[in-house]
């Protein structure tokens, strides 16, 4: 187990070094600079900004202190934001993300199994039916459209939330629910397929035979090993909710990390794109990571087959 | 086989109870950090606005965007300022201010007793050491061309000297624009590039807490020489990308005003007559940059039937949202500015010099390229354009879009044959329009270069006489008109939502707040 962990972490450092060289490399050979602006700098101007970050450097030492850097936690400073570190630009956004994908993790859970639940127990009569297909539509309707119903919904028609901004639990509600419904629409699907399988198997018809039901079937013989496809997928959909939205955090104008990932490639902040790309990368291993040892936890089969 | 596709038989008899309800661990400690991150909020300011896309500089001789100028002119108070009504010049952080040697030598007297946010004396030395600072290339401030060559002195606490090696007639407008406000001892002495904490300012306000890319909360300074005409105790300048979200946020009354009217809500708003919707004239045009030392438009005739052959109403008509047509390079809302008159649909004539190309180019046009940096608004305005090119002339255009970042570096190496650009005033005035044509402004970006031009525009920035400034604009003017230098399309405006309670406002060109007037006003 532990030569495993360790193998593990290895690649997680080295999958991190590959992403930040391939992010450093392709964002250098992208036309444009952080300061070609619409107002066009004096050439001088120019040319002074670029020594104070050491963009006049050849693109070998550049990368020679990213990668020091990167070794020491130390993006540096933002090129679009003059006087903040990328550092504490990642410590200010990324509570945000959690904050928000936190709660569409619990929306996505909360709402997902007992859907999928309900569609795999009543899959043939109109209630299952219902539940796979409001998991359908929550799964093919847009960020932005979700995110607008809701604000006409809660904060135009019936003016009980604000419909953005920051400042409480309140200014969190929607855009959690929206991120998290697609995701409770997939958790159900997968916990739908998963539990109708199982209530098909050898086992469970063996446990009903022998006179169990209720909450120990339902909970022991058909929930839990249901819940195997949804931990898998839950590591990588982790990472990808803790890390934010860009489509949401514009409409409910949230400074989370999702903003960066593409502002930072627009504004050729190349500090920051390489910092936001090493964040991503390693919640992305270790949330794999911790949802493949649930996984092994929960079904010993994992661990052997692994 | 049909045993196989039957449904089993212990389903069909007994139907499943439903789950019990989940509550696995995990699920309360996801909840718990939700909820422990969720529930610190910053209470609401006395004035809350929208102040578009986060700031990229808190330091003001660095602030090149809208929303960073907006701040700057919260914190930090020049030595002139303008008036929000008419953009007429108004004393600041200076009483008076006198010129010498043909306007070489300008002398600025402060007003007595001023301070910066932390109670510390704001003297003369602190205007020099600041103008000081702008002009050092290490600072690599954006508009330190306003003082280049310059020397500073103050004689007296209350008393700065400026002598320019050429007249600056126009020296006390500039000083209006946060570029030239004095900035704090601290931020003069911290590292290029950091900010000090706190950041003293000498505004009508000062800063509380930056919440990147959230908001700024400033409180009123107590040390503003005019501290006490400042109604709002506090300020929220709320960071907000989509005009959208701040239109949701403006009709929810989140925010007093916001400085820009989704285009799609405009309609809307227009037809409705609503009055939260102020259009006014801004300082800018957007308009066409021919890239003339390269083939196809080094050819005038070329240029000019372009210029001759674009309907500017009929554009403004399909995609204007608002923008009426240009009347020239210089907006016409531009004060005390009377420019020359710019062609527009004179099919006839334009015909006629496309006839001429076509032969030069043995009966065929040239294929023409037009690139524009890639936006939604953007995008219409060109294929509106591109399809009246058809219609009126027979051109076939081929529409390029490229992202921002992409664009200027290929517009500043003249790699395009025609560009969309738009340009808007740093202050008001004609020089801050056409200077930009000069043969080797780094904003020029089209190959054009007249000697006889730049002659024009430097006795405008140098001569003492309004008038004789006047004609010489004009006359540069006509010479981007009559070279067919470039192609005005459309002037832009301002469509700021302002809320009725929002009290001290006034609609202006340049979009300039006077911050230490407003004020949120109870309900009726």
């Amino acid at each position: 187990m532990n030569a495993r962990l360790l193998r593990r972490a290895l690649m997680l450092v080295a999958t991190i070094l590959l992403v930040h060289a391939a992010a450093f490399f392709l964002m250098r050979t992208t036309r444009g600079g952080p300061f070609d602006e619409a107002r066009a700098l004096d050439p001088q101007v120019k040319l002074a900004l670029e020594q104070r970050y050491g963009l006049d450097e050849p693109l070998a030492v550049q990368y020679w202190h990213a990668l020091t850097g990167l070794w020491q936690g130390d993006f540096g400073p933002s090129l679009r934001y003059r006087e903040v570190s990328v550092a504490d630009l990642l410590a200010d956004a990324l509570p945000v993300s959690f904050a928000v994908g936190g709660g569409a993790l619990l929306w996505g859970l909360l709402f997902g199994i007992p859907l999928g639940m309900v569609a795999a127990g009543a899959r043939r009569r109109l209630l299952g039916q219902s539940a796979t297909t409001l998991a359908t539509v929550l799964l093919a309707l847009p960020n932005f459209v979700l995110a607008g119903a809701a604000i006409a919904l809660f904060s135009f028609a019936l003016g009980w939330l604000p419909p953005a901004g920051t400042g409480g639990l309140a200014h969190l509600f929607l855009p959690s629910l929206c991120l998290g419904l697609p995701l409770a629409a997939q958790i159900s699907l997968l916990v739908r397929d998963a539990a109708s399988e199982r209530w098909q198997s050898a086992g469970v018809r063996h446990a009903r035979a022998l006179g169990l039901s209720g909450q120990r079937l339902w909970w022991a013989h058909i929930l839990k090993p249901s819940l195997t496809p949804v931990l898998a997928f839950l590591g990588p959909a982790t990472a990808a909710v803790l890390t934010g939205s860009l489509v949401i955090e514009r409409i409910f104008a949230l400074p989370g990390l999702g903003t960066f990932f593409v502002e930072a490639a627009l504004n050729r902040d190349y500090t920051l794109a390489l910092g936001v790309t090493v964040v991503y990368t390693a919640l992305l291993g270790l949330a794999t990571f911790f949802a493949d040892v649930l996984l092994m936890k929960l079904d010993p089969r994992v661990e052997a087959l692994s | 086989m049909q045993h196989e596709h039957s449904p089993p038989k212990v389903e069909a008899t007994s139907p499943p109870r439903y789950p019990p309800t989940v509550r696995p661990r995990c699920l309360l400690a996801l909840l718990l950090l939700f909820l422990a991150a969720a529930s610190c909020g910053p209470p609401r300011a006395a004035l809350t606005v929208a102040n578009g896309p986060d700031l990229d500089t808190l330091d003001p001789q660095l602030a090149r965007s809208s929303a960073a100028q907006r701040a700057s002119r919260a914190l930090f108070a020049g030595l002139t300022r303008l008036n929000t009504q008419d953009l007429g010049l108004l004393p600041d952080l200076a009483l008076s201010w006198t010129a010498e040697d043909e306007g070489r030598l300008w002398r600025f007297e402060l007003r007595p007793g001023l301070r910066w946010s932390d109670g510390q004396a704001l003297t003369a030395q602190d205007v020099v050491a600041s103008w000081q600072r702008l002009q050092d290339p290490a600072t690599a401030a954006p508009y330190a061309s306003w003082v280049a060559g310059a020397k500073f002195a103050a004689p007296s606490p209350t008393e700065v000297q400026i002598l320019f090696p050429e007249p600056q007639p126009l020296f006390p407008l500039l000083c209006s624009h946060p570029a030239l406000a004095p900035v704090p001892p601290a931020l003069r002495d911290s590292v290029l590039g950091t900010l000090p904490n706190p950041l003293p300012s000498s505004g009508p306000f000062q800063l509380l807490e930056r919440r990147l890319r959230d908001r700024l909360r400033l409180l009123r300074n107590p040390h503003y020489w005019r501290a006490d005409q400042v109604p709002s105790e506090s300020l929220d300048l709320l960071t907000i990308d989509s005009d959208i979200t701040a239109l949701n946020l403006f009709l929810t009354e989140g925010v007093a005003f916001a400085p820009k009217t989704p285009d799609l809500a405009l309609p809307r708003l227009v037809e409705q007559q609503d009055a939260r919707l102020h259009q006014s004239a801004e300082l800018g045009t957007v308009f066409l940059r021919f890239q003339q030392r390269d083939a196809p438009f080094d050819d005038f005739d070329l240029r000019r039937a372009l210029l001759l052959g674009t309907d500017r109403n009929a554009l403004a008509t399909l995609v204007g949202h608002g923008r009426p047509a240009a009347a020239g390079f210089v907006p016409r809302s531009m004060p005390a500015w009377t420019g020359p008159a710019w062609p527009s649909a004179e099919l006839t004539q334009a015909r006629a010099a496309l006839e001429r190309v076509r032969q030069r180019h043995q009966g065929a046009l040239p294929r023409i390229e037009l690139l524009y940096p890639s936006t939604a608004g953007n995008r219409l305005l060109v294929e509106a354009l591109a399809a009246l090119w058809k219609q009126d002339l027979g051109l076939e255009v081929r529409l390029m879009n490229v992202e921002a970042r992409t664009f200027y570096p290929a517009q500043s190496a003249l790699e395009y044959q025609v560009s969309l650009s738009s340009w808007v005033a740093d202050y008001p005035h004609a020089l801050s329009f056409l200077d930009i044509f000069r043969s080797h402004d780094a904003n020029n970006r089209s190959g054009f270069a007249d000697a006889g031009y730049d002659e024009l525009l430097a006795l405008a920035a140098s001569t003492l006489d309004e008038q004789e400034r006047q004609h010489a604009l004009q006359r540069a003017e006509e010479i981007l008109r009559d070279q067919a230098v470039l192609l005005p399309l459309l002037e832009q405006r301002r469509q700021e939502l302002v809320s009725p309670r929002l009290g001290g406002w006034h609609d202006n060109a340049l979009g300039i707040i006077d911050w230490a007037a407003l004020e949120w006003r109870e309900a009726p």
